[in-house]
């Protein structure tokens, strides 16, 4: 048996999965002993199989140690950490200054308190339309680029997006969730984005995979509501609402004004 | 697969519930550990995920033995991996104290880098061209040669294996010659 560039492969195959006889399984021994390049090729070559037989476990526990980490933060959420577990390759959740998330919640508060005097004077009741534009408050997506990701893709989905250009963002977000199918905040972006051009059906599919990825995130649960609202299904939208109020879930207060002033 | 430990088997079986016991009990203290080594909380937090990894991929193997408290195995090996860490990001070193026996520090270096070398492998086999990505994944989910030519459309089994030769040189070199890989050996 004779070594070379062209057959060492080959006989790598071969040594792996037992397919070679006494002799040349001894020379080829010897050979893994005498030549460091392909001692290291056959390390790699175990390892890739290794990687890719470990893969669906590890990728099972980052799965669920992501959405144990979302919901912890969701959790605090008044410590002003944002929902987001990109923390991979060093980049970190970031954190609000307590200075900003107490002017934005006054300025949210002024303004909602705002629109329901103006809007809701008498009875308190407002049409579905009205009720999805005014509550429906979709916040800008800040994502943070990770070393595997096109820094182009990223930052055409956010300005897209947050130009509420969601036709154009669609598509990206598509893209981009082809490679992170994870992705709790562009998931949810693409929830929102479906039912801003009234693609409900596609909306509805997307919440209840996050549902199914984070059943104990409730952001997911605010923004179908939203889409129920929008489709004019008022029973199902409130029945979602009332479990926000009911959990003491994200955007509970906000729910609980909602609920009295739908039709 | 069935451990002793039970945290090992929450690992093992991806059981939500313990292992969120595990982030309320256990995220708290490292943080507070490598904190001291100038570790911040996120940081804690990345190396913490990254360690529960490592004792995942340790725990599949049918000789692992574990031979402290569950605890204790996870504080050595996130030492180690912030040490790692802190090399790498911050260009300083760390110094670990009271972390056990030379075989177990080597032993879980070892497991360290084990799995950091499959991520840079992650990322060669991503920067394939298309082609040999599918050739490699048909060829890792078991496929014969014959299976991999038909579902390829190449000519014969031999053809399949002649280009998945031509692929795996590609990649070998590209791993290889990574900056990166040496350091992982």
């Amino acid at each position: 048996m004779n070594l070379s560039d062209n057959n060492k492969y080959q006989l790598l195959d071969d040594f792996m999965s037992g397919g070679m006889n006494t002799d040349d399984l001894d020379k080829f021994r010897a050979f893994l002993q005498s030549d460091a390049d392909l001692a290291l090729d056959h390390q790699i070559i175990s390892e890739l199989k290794e990687a890719k037989a470990f893969a669906p476990a590890e990728n099972d526990l980052r799965s669920t140690l992501d959405s144990i980490r979302i919901d912890a933060l969701a959790a605090s959420d008044t410590t002003g950490i944002e929902e987001n577990p990109r923390i991979k390759n060093g980049q970190a959740p970031q954190r609000k200054s307590k200075y900003r998330v107490m002017v934005t919640a006054m300025a949210m508060a002024a303004t909602l308190l705002l629109l329901l005097t103006v809007f809701f004077p008498q009875n308190g009741n407002i049409n579905n339309t009205d009720a999805y534009e005014q509550y429906a408050m979709i916040e800008p997506l800040q994502l943070a680029i990770k070393s595997d990701e096109s820094p182009k893709m990223v930052t055409e989905l956010q300005d897209a997006y947050n130009a509420q250009d969601y036709a154009t963002a669609l598509p990206i977000i598509e893209n981009y969730l082809e490679n992170a199918p994870r992705d709790l905040d562009v998931m949810l972006a693409k929830g929102i984005a479906l039912t801003e051009i009234s693609r409900f059906a596609e909306a509805d599919v997307t919440f209840d995979q996050l549902a199914a990825l984070s059943p104990r995130l409730k952001k997911y649960q605010w923004h179908k509501a939203m889409s129920l609202i929008k489709q004019d299904k008022i029973k199902d939208a409130k029945a979602l609402l009332n479990d926000l109020v009911a959990t003491k879930a994200y955007n509970h207060r906000q729910a609980k004004e909602l609920l009295a002033n739908l039709k | 697969m069935t451990h002793a430990d039970p945290y090992i088997n929450a690992l093992i079986n991806n059981d939500r519930e313990v292992i969120t016991e595990m982030y309320s009990n256990f995220l708290p203290r490292i943080e507070a550990i490598l904190g001291k080594m100038g570790a911040s909380k996120n940081e804690a937090w990345e190396v913490f995920q990254e360690s529960l990894i490592v004792i995942l991929n340790k725990a599949q193997s049918p000789d692992f033995e574990l031979t402290s408290s569950f605890y204790t195995f996870l504080v050595s090996v996130a030492k180690f991996k912030w040490f790692n860490e802190s090399k790498k990001k911050h260009k300083k070193n760390v110094t670990i104290d009271d972390v056990g026996t030379l075989r177990v520090e080597e032993d879980i270096m070892e497991s360290i880098l084990k799995l950091e070398r499959f991520e840079l492998y992650k990322k060669k086999l991503a920067e394939l061209d298309p082609f040999c990505q599918q050739l490699f994944e048909l060829f890792f989910n078991k496929l014969s040669f014959k299976e991999i030519a038909v579902k390829l459309d190449l000519p014969s089994d031999n053809a399949a294996k002649q280009k998945k030769y031509k692929c795996q040189k590609k990649l070998m070199m590209n791993i290889k010659k990574d900056v990166t890989y040496k350091q992982l050996l």
